[in-house]
């Protein structure tokens, strides 16, 4: 039996064809939900970035969980001591996968201005102790840099965000109206 | 008539004159400085907090072979009030705590004891509160010397 809508391109039906990984690529980006946790002063601005006048839910990532078993990504805001580390893991290894991390200013990326040589108080980084995906700089980043890093974490997770047409859905063809 | 005023005299009379020195507050930040011997340490809180004082902060300063203990009480009071009492003894001997007088001593006296390892006899909890608990050692006595072997990462921090 020959199947006539693939010969004929006027019948085939109006579905689109992609792997279940694209697609659930393109839902986990556009509903980040972050995990209500910050260390230290970055969280102020992961704040700022939250509430309404950068409003962080335009993107889909402004409902920040209170609990780890609810949340996607986690905002790594401020430095990491010694003894908040084995805290911060633990919270990462309640989080449900798939799983990310963003580690928000310096201190995060580094260890900021408190590496010195041979000190004994702080981790230099997150990514000693957690894998990191995207690294938002800054002292503290604007709300704007938080953004941008939710943005690349999305292209991130649509591989290159071509394909994420909820965030390019103002480019659809309008009917005009009569 | 202040609290400055009312307390000078009892503080003198049962803790000794020569302990006992005025400040100038603009300059200092306190009242008063009490030198005392830590066996009336506990007689002289249970008489500050009868008199509505409360603690603020306690410190310490590495003199060598002394430890210097302070202890800073103010009180709600216009003009406002503050004492300073100096506990100085040599290093490993125990100071009675003054957690089941005041409740607030409690974390004040584990920070002690975290950064320069002063021991606090009586205390309910005396853990190290800003260090990891695994930490054995007291980074602000004067004789630390960070290093790898505290858990300090060697970073050579030079641009190339």
């Amino acid at each position: 039996m020959v199947n006539h809508s693939l010969l004929r391109p006027e019948l085939r039906p109006p579905v689109q064809m992609a792997l279940l990984d694209d697609i659930l690529g393109i839902v986990r980006a556009n509903s980040l939900w972050p995990m209500t946790f910050g260390i230290a002063c970055c969280s102020i601005e992961m704040m700022a970035a939250g509430a309404s006048r950068f409003d962080l839910d335009r993107f889909g990532a402004g409902v920040f969980r209170p609990s780890p078993r609810q949340s996607d990504v986690m905002i790594v805001a401020g430095t990491i001591s010694k003894k908040m580390a084995p805290t911060v893991l633990t919270l990462y290894e309640q989080m449900p996968a798939p799983k990310w991390v963003i580690a928000m200013g310096n201190c995060a990326i580094s260890g900021g201005p408190f590496v010195y040589d041979k000190q004994y108080a702080i981790v230099n980084g997150t990514d000693v102790i957690l894998p990191v995906d995207v690294y938002v700089p800054g002292c503290p980043p604007r709300p704007e840099a938080l953004i941008q890093g939710f943005l690349e974490l999305q292209d991130k997770l649509t591989k290159g965000g071509k394909t994420n047409f909820i965030r390019h859905f103002k480019r659809w063809p309008r009917k005009e109206q009569p | 008539m202040s609290f400055l005023e009312d307390i000078t005299p009892v503080l003198a009379q049962r803790f000794g004159v020569e302990n006992l020195t005025a400040q100038d507050r603009a300059r200092h930040g306190y009242d008063l400085r009490l030198a005392l011997d830590q066996e009336r340490l506990t007689e002289l809180v249970g008489l500050l907090k009868e008199a509505g004082c409360y603690l603020e902060y306690i410190t310490a300063v590495d003199q060598g072979q002394v430890l210097e203990l302070l202890y800073f009480f103010g009180r709600y009071d216009q003009p406002p009030f503050r004492l300073q009492v100096k506990v100085a003894m040599p290093k490993g001997v125990a100071v009675p705590s003054l957690a089941g007088i005041i409740r607030a001593a409690d974390w004040q006296e584990r920070e002690v004891f975290d950064m320069f390892g002063q021991r606090f006899a009586g205390h309910p909890d005396l853990r190290r509160i800003l260090l990891s608990e695994d930490a054995d050692f007291h980074p602000l006595l004067k004789d630390f010397k960070p290093g790898p072997e505290h858990g300090g990462e060697v970073v050579n921090l030079e641009r190339k």
